[in-house]
């Protein structure tokens, strides 16, 4: 990708458009980061060409995806851009606000200055210098004090064949005691294969006591290079959960990142990874536990095939005074594929005594036993790893707040099974 | 026996020095002149002087590994890379002088001698002082001297092996092993031999800002068994002293090799230590390593499992006390079909030590029906201890079974409100839930050892209630 020049944004407010072209900088001086088990010059992302994309409008994205009938709430992004943002009327009442980020922008500058960037920094890494260079549009959602919504705000990030550089941001604030789900999709025409490169960040601000779960299914078109990041930060008894699905895209360096600032915070994560072809996925789950009394578990299910590549590094942090901390870490992989190749790194750093770590990983091929039984009652072998790669991704699935993107998810899951079919899953 | 005195100190029990007692010391800092004169008094031929050069143009091509344990302390122009304690390798107790004979009697060597080792090697400085080994091991034609001697007596078999399972490439501490390396083991088993009794080694640093670099090679021959154990002590300065030794063992097909280490050095040495082995068809290679002195310890004993059915184990314990980092673990590389590792670490934080596990599990492309089991747990005493656990796992293929799992806890209430209502005080109990805790490693141990390690343990545990 290469970018010459920050595009203008005419009617940005100063203290955003400076924070512009300070990440331009920094964009431009930032090396490529070095990801040990990821070589991404070799990838020669910077051969991506950037153009500032035409405006973008609904009819471009799929019908099926431009409205959301469960959800309390529905925004589309074509490549990066707001084309619909719609919030149900008794939450539009409750004061709700799901709005496009450029126009909040524009509207409360103070405000939204103040948490875009607060956990997600452009010196991050220099793909998140990219986003906050050259970010179009994104969705700013708050829910005010003691709102409870009892549907999810569905977020759908549609990334076309025009598309070259993607940087849609998310910044989700929940205030004292609300609780909200929010579903991400990203997604694209499986037909598309031209190479193009999404730098995603999403940012949850979880006031005292309120909920937050974040759903995301990440089903990029095959060329795209994706760097989707999501970082929460928790105060005090609030509780972030998150279940992301991984399952398209060339490469994907994604993960999830959660502060447990305040005592008694939790959070929860659920990720699912199924790799097929030569897809490349690298996350990183990490919780920092900084509060006392707060608890952690992460769970992440993986299904390698074909001659794809995970890496899979979690990470639980108990800082100092991190008193009575539980943190937890589950990994497991199934590998279906002797070309395949996944790696873990469950790490736990922990700086004080009083509390409790565990982790736990695991990687080995179908069960044969089971593979066994399932023949004795007469199923093909086929169809009987299909059953066992359901079941052991169902419970993982299921923590995706929403059916039909559950559904989605199955039928992702099927497709990929279904070209693994006849090679007899060694 | 240990005095009162002892028993309610928290001091390093081995921190005594014994003055200057060095017939030949080098300057400190390390040049070409340091590597071919060491070469040159040993005398040794030009083929491993060569590798010595070409490993010291290796090391300072090197950086500093950046990713362990804090070196910012070390200085490698401080270090003195040569003192030679003795003008001759005594064959008798009575020989060794008498200032280097009354350090090892404080470590109980001669006690350990007259009960019923194998051989004894004992290294001071840089140079083994003393050796001695049974007359049957020799008859079966068991080869355990000093590796100095081995070059000279042994040329084709050194050279054989020598540098090849870690080369001075491998990393910045084998390349200065190689480069400056004086003493250490050389062990032959030949083909079907058993050897039923350990072979012991003994190191000690007594020369403040020694660098020690014993160089051990141990090749068990097809069908073999063999035990090595060795000790580590050093006395207490305020400067730094460098401990780097390099291990090669190779575990030729059906032979079964176990290397215990006990390392207690005092809490000013830098412990960074490269030890690897090669196991081949249906070979057993065993680690039991135990971790409680030095300042900083780096070491991570692998296993290259290379040939059809080959298992390799490590046990291990780290114990990191004030101002200690025990940065360890283990390495497991499975390149063959029907290999299994199993990896139980065990380490306790106390007094604001640090303890780090850091293994890696590798499974190759092709390793059909490979396992391997990997267990980490650790206690952390007090509020000011740490510690990390950062386990690699690589699987490239589908057909292998992999399992970590690890846990940090203190020590639990339950347990210690269990013992004290049983009448033990709260410091009794702590102590032995530790025990307990530890006990599947110090179970592996020759018996001295393991009353060694009991003891030591008691020890650094005074006062470490959490």
């Amino acid at each position: 990708m290469s970018a010459s020049s920050v595009s203008t944004r005419p009617e940005e407010p100063a203290v955003l458009a400076d924070r512009r072209r300070a990440a331009f900088a920094l964009y431009e001086s930032l090396p490529i980061p070095v990801r040990p088990r990821t070589p991404l010059k070799a990838r020669r992302l910077e051969a991506i060409p950037y153009r500032e994309p035409a405006a973008a409008s609904l009819a471009e994205v799929p019908a099926a995806l431009r409205s959301a009938p469960d959800s309390a709430g529905h925004a589309v992004l074509s490549n990066g851009q707001v084309v619909a943002c719609a919030l149900a009327a008794r939450w539009q009442q409750a004061g709700v606000r799901l709005e496009s980020l450029a126009g909040a922008a524009r509207e409360a500058p103070d405000f939204v200055a103040r948490h875009l960037g607060a956990l997600i920094p452009a010196d991050l890494d220099r793909y998140a210098a990219a986003n906050a260079a050259l970010w179009r549009d994104g969705v700013l959602l708050v829910i005010p004090r003691g709102v409870v919504l009892d549907a999810p705000i569905t977020l759908v990030h549609w990334v076309g064949a025009a598309a070259a550089g993607v940087f849609p941001r998310t910044v989700v604030v929940a205030e004292e005691a609300a609780e909200v789900s929010v579903v991400e999709t990203y997604l694209g025409d499986p037909a598309d294969t031209h190479r193009c490169l999404v730098s995603a960040a999403t940012e949850v601000l979880a006031g005292p006591a309120s909920q937050v779960t974040v759903s995301a299914l990440q089903q990029l078109p095959p060329g795209a290079e994706a760097f989707l990041r999501r970082r929460g930060r928790a105060s005090q008894d609030a509780r972030i959960d998150w279940a992301t699905a991984e399952f398209g895209g060339a490469l994907s360096v994604a993960g999830h990142h959660t502060d447990l600032e305040g005592p008694g915070s939790a959070t929860t994560s659920h990720t699912v990874t199924f790799g097929s072809g030569a897809q490349h996925f690298d996350y990183d789950a990490e919780v920092a536990h900084i509060g006392p009394h707060t608890t952690s578990d992460m769970r992440a299910r993986g299904v390698m095939s074909g001659r794809s590549r995970s890496i899979f590094t979690g990470l639980s942090e108990i800082r100092k005074g991190a008193r009575r901390a539980d943190a937890r870490q589950k990994e497991e992989t199934l590998m279906l594929s002797a070309d395949a190749r996944a790696d873990a790194i469950p790490s736990l750093l922990i700086d004080d005594n009083d509390v409790f770590a565990a982790h736990a990983a695991s990687a080995g091929p179908v069960d044969e036993l089971a593979l066994y039984y399932l023949a004795s009652r007469g199923i093909p072998r086929d169809d009987a790893v299909d059953l066992l790669v359901r079941g052991f991704l169902g419970p993982v699935v299921e923590r995706i707040a929403l059916p039909a993107v559950q559904s989605r998810i199955w039928e992702a899951i099927d497709q990929k099974l279904q070209a693994e079919r006849g090679r007899g899953a060694v | 026996m240990a005095t009162r005195q002892q028993l309610v100190s928290d001091d390093y029990e081995y921190g005594f020095n014994d003055g200057d007692v060095g017939v030949l010391k080098f300057q400190k800092g390390l040049t070409r002149e340091v590597v071919d004169e060491i070469s040159r008094i040993k005398q040794e031929p030009a083929w491993m002087r060569d590798f010595r050069r070409h490993a010291l143009d290796v090391f300072f091509k090197k950086p500093m590994p950046h990713w362990g344990a804090d070196l910012s302390a070390l200085d490698f122009e401080k270090i003195v890379y040569y003192v030679k304690p003795s003008d001759r390798q005594g064959k008798t107790w009575d020989e060794v002088p008498q200032q280097i004979k009354d350090t090892f009697e404080r470590l109980g060597i001669p006690e350990a001698e007259r009960k019923f080792l194998a051989g004894v090697s004992a290294q001071y400085d840089s140079e083994v002082v003393y050796h001695n080994i049974h007359k049957d091991l020799e008859e079966q034609g068991i080869i355990f001297t000093d590796t100095d001697t081995a070059v000279r007596e042994y040329p084709d078999l050194v050279r054989e092996y020598f540098g090849t399972v870690i080369p001075s490439e491998d990393n910045k501490f084998a390349a200065l092993n190689t480069a400056v390396w004086s003493g250490g083991s050389f062990v032959y088993l030949p083909k079907g031999v058993h050897c039923r009794i350990p072979l012991q080694a003994y190191f000690r640093i007594n020369s403040e800002n020694m660098g020690q670099f014993e160089r051990t090679l141990i090749v068990a021959d097809e069908g073999s068994f063999g035990h090595y154990v060795e000790g580590c002590t050093a006395p207490s300065y305020n400067s730094e002293s460098l401990h780097s030794a390099v291990v090669e063992i190779l575990v030729k097909e059906g032979a079964r090799m176990r290397y215990t280490t006990v390392q207690n050095w005092a809490s000013n040495v830098f412990n960074l230590v490269t030890k690897r082995a090669v196991a081949e068809k249906n070979a057993t290679m065993e680690w039991v390593d135990g971790n409680i002195g030095s300042k900083v310890t780096m070491k991570y004993p692998s296993v290259y499992l290379v040939g059809e059915g080959a298992r390799g184990m490590v046990l291990s314990i780290a114990v990191a006390g004030k101002g200690q980092h025990q940065d360890t673990g283990s390495k497991m590389y499975h390149y063959a079909p029907h290999t299994t590792s199993t990896i139980l670490s065990k380490s306790i934080s106390k007094h604001g030590g640090k303890t780090t596990y850091r293994g890696l599990v590798h499974m190759a492309k092709g390793v059909e029906a490979a396992k391997s089991n990997v267990k980490c747990d650790t206690l952390i005493l007090d509020e000011q201890s740490k510690s990390d656990t950062i386990p690699y796992t690589e699987v490239s293929d589908s057909r292998v079974e992999m399992e970590h799992e690890a846990t940090v806890t203190k020590v639990s209430e339950e347990q210690l409100f269990y013992l004290m209502s049983r009448g033990l005080s709260e410091e009794d109990a702590t102590r032995m839930v530790v025990m307990g805790f530890i006990e599947p490693f110090t179970r592996e141990l020759p018996m001295e050892f393991a009353v060694e390690m009991n003891r030591l343990i008691k020890f650094e545990m005074e006062g470490a209630i959490g």
